[in-house]
């Protein structure tokens, strides 16, 4: 490390020669506090398994180089493909399958379409950028109203990102590079019309798919792709601090989404290689 | 001072107890010889980089000040290994730290320390107080209490409200409302049980009268940093209630920490606003201005006083 470009990267790789290679699309910053260590436990059961995955931290984010004011969606998915490069001379494989959770799986979709029939593994996923900005926007609101502010309304915080670069919301800065290079992206578009197994899953306090995710797989089934679906009944604080709790190693939820995704990836890379 | 250009970052795994921990140091530019800043987060953002990557900025925070910068993931979380049980204020993760420290003196020299850590992370830096290679700590929003994190809210109503109190706020009608949405019932049961383990243990309600709601570790600690002279700069929010606590010890068991005969190590510094979580961008700069001040202001070794020769990776 050292230059300004160096992006952070973790590479398991298997003891033998592996039967493929798994990259991990992270969410943004704010929602990693609870979940990065689930993508660490999973890379390290694929790994055991035979399976190399790289987990990276994005230009200007985490432990990289860069300031997050420039994190742009192409960068992100630039990023993504270097770590691809990366993962395929380390592992020597060119089977592959992306992970990509919430923002990041918009990330793992739009850098999935450089690769053919790669398996696409969605967890809690954003299905387009700008729902999922509307989201974190109304956690601002909501920040505001609990500090007595007046808050302001969507369209004035959209503004100020616009006007001031940047809006923060619960001690994250939102850049406007980021904003603007993702509005139009949505994760249908990103996928293309290239056949790929796919894997959604919910990680949400209920049961029954969301209705955003029950027309996402409509939305793939019309276009000929096939997915399967998994709900991890889990509540998960993405953005609010939250200190304390079950261990996050030992809880069933994390439980449940290693067991649901471990083995398809497995399957779905041997698959690959027949 | 520009951060993005003037160090260079080495990641490294070490040996704490039976589990293999992940840190980053990161270095100084060349021809300075000090010691390592080392930064340890709270239980909220408990990974090595921080909420908002303020770990990353503090570390190289000290880099640009002349120091090694270190932050590492504690057992259980990040890309360490072990489970991280309950995180409790009363049993913080010493051994993580004197890890660390341990590695950082046998694999790079590096024999002086300067702690910096909040909440969670402050009770660690104070867990090794009695360490003759800690120099200078900056503890920021540091607990007076003991109790499991994630209680801080419950344990503290246990002890500031009677019971009549306890009562009229359940039969508000938000509360009450709460009571159909299943994660605040959870939340309502933990105000509960804390009020009623509060009754069991004799406090009733109020904090007036004892201090047995302060944490003697966090006393006794505090008591060793004063005999020692070890420098300690504690920073607070106006508006955390950890500030209030402090108020409340340093009228009690730690008021001679600030009369002490020839001059107090200890400086308490109040900042506009809440310190605690970090859940404003303008409390992360703040402290990373503080900090940076706090940095400049520890003795240095001169070269001619036989300082660390520092063994790069």
């Amino acid at each position: 490390m050292g230059k300004e470009q160096d992006i952070f990267a973790v590479v398991h790789l298997p003891r033998a020669s592996a039967l493929g290679g798994l990259v991990i699309c992270s969410p943004l910053e704010a929602e990693t506090a609870r979940h990065y260590r689930k993508e660490v436990m999973l890379a390290r059961r694929l790994a055991a398994a035979g399976v190399a995955v790289i987990r990276f931290h994005y230009r200007g984010h985490g432990n990289s180089r860069g300031h997050p004011h420039e994190t742009s969606f192409q960068g992100m998915v630039d990023d993504t493909l270097r770590a691809i490069a990366h993962l395929r001379s380390r592992a020597r494989t060119q089977s592959l399958a992306l992970l990509g959770t919430r923002f990041g799986a918009l990330v793992a979709g739009a850098a999935a379409s450089s690769f053919d029939r790669a398996p696409l593994v969605l967890w809690e996923p954003a299905i387009d950028a700008s729902s999922y900005f509307r989201q974190i926007l109304r956690l601002r609101l909501m920040q505001d109203l609990r500090r007595g502010r007046s808050a302001a309304s969507m369209n004035g915080l959209v503004e100020e990102i616009r006007t001031q670069g940047s809006v923060e919301v619960l001690g994250f800065a939102i850049p406007r590079s980021l904003y603007e290079s993702s509005e139009d992206k949505a994760l249908l578009g990103a996928l293309g019309g290239t056949t790929r197994p796919i894997l959604l899953v919910q990680i949400e306090g209920r049961k029954r798919l969301a209705a955003p995710y029950v027309d996402f797989i409509s939305s793939c089934q019309r276009r000929g792709l096939a997915v399967d679906s998994l709900t991890i009944p889990e509540e998960v604080p993405w953005w609010f601090v939250q200190a304390g709790g079950d261990p996050i190693d030992s809880s069933p939820g994390t439980a449940a989404l290693l067991e649901g995704t471990s083995p398809w990836v497995e399957r779905r890379l041997q698959e690959a290689t027949r | 001072m520009s951060l993005a250009h003037s160090h260079r970052e080495e990641p490294f795994f070490f040996p704490a107890g039976e589990e293999t921990l992940f840190g980053i140091l990161t270095h100084p530019p060349d021809d300075v010889e000090n010691g390592a800043v080392i930064v340890l987060p709270g239980g909220s953002a408990p990974t090595s980089t921080g909420r908002n990557r303020l770990s990353v900025r503090l570390t190289r925070t000290a880099a640009a000040h002349g120091w090694h910068g270190v932050r590492f993931d504690f057992h259980g979380v990040g890309e360490s290994t072990g489970v991280a049980e309950r995180l409790r204020l009363d049993e913080p993760f010493a051994d993580d730290l004197l890890g660390v420290m341990r590695w950082l003196k046998d694999e790079r020299g590096i024999t002086r320390f300067a702690l910096v850590g909040s909440c969670f992370g402050s009770r660690t830096a104070l867990g090794v107080s009695t360490e003759p290679a800690v120099e200078a700590m900056c503890l920021i929003a540091a607990p007076v209490r003991d109790f499991e994190m994630g209680h801080r809210i419950s344990t503290r109503l246990a002890l500031e409200l009677t019971m009549p109190q306890y009562v009229r706020r359940a039969l508000q009608p938000k509360v009450l409302r709460g009571l159909l949405n299943a994660r605040k019932r959870r939340s309502y049961a933990r105000v509960m049980k804390a009020k009623w383990r509060a009754l069991r243990k004799g406090r009733g309600g109020g904090r007036g009268g004892n201090d047995d709601w302060i944490s003697p570790s966090f006393v006794a600690h505090l008591n060793r940093i004063g005999e020692r002279r070890l420098p300690l700069l504690l920073l607070y929010g106006e508006g955390d209630d950890y500030l209030r606590e402090l108020q409340g010890a340093m009228r009690g068991p730690l008021t001679h920490l600030t009369s002490r005969r020839g001059g107090s190590s200890l400086a308490v510094k109040t900042v506009p606003g809440q310190l605690h979580g970090f859940t404003h961008i303008e409390a992360q700069e703040t402290v990373i201005r503080l900090v940076g001040d706090w940095i400049a202001s520890i003795p240095t070794h001169g070269k001619a006083q036989a300082p660390d020769r520092v063994r790069r990776g």
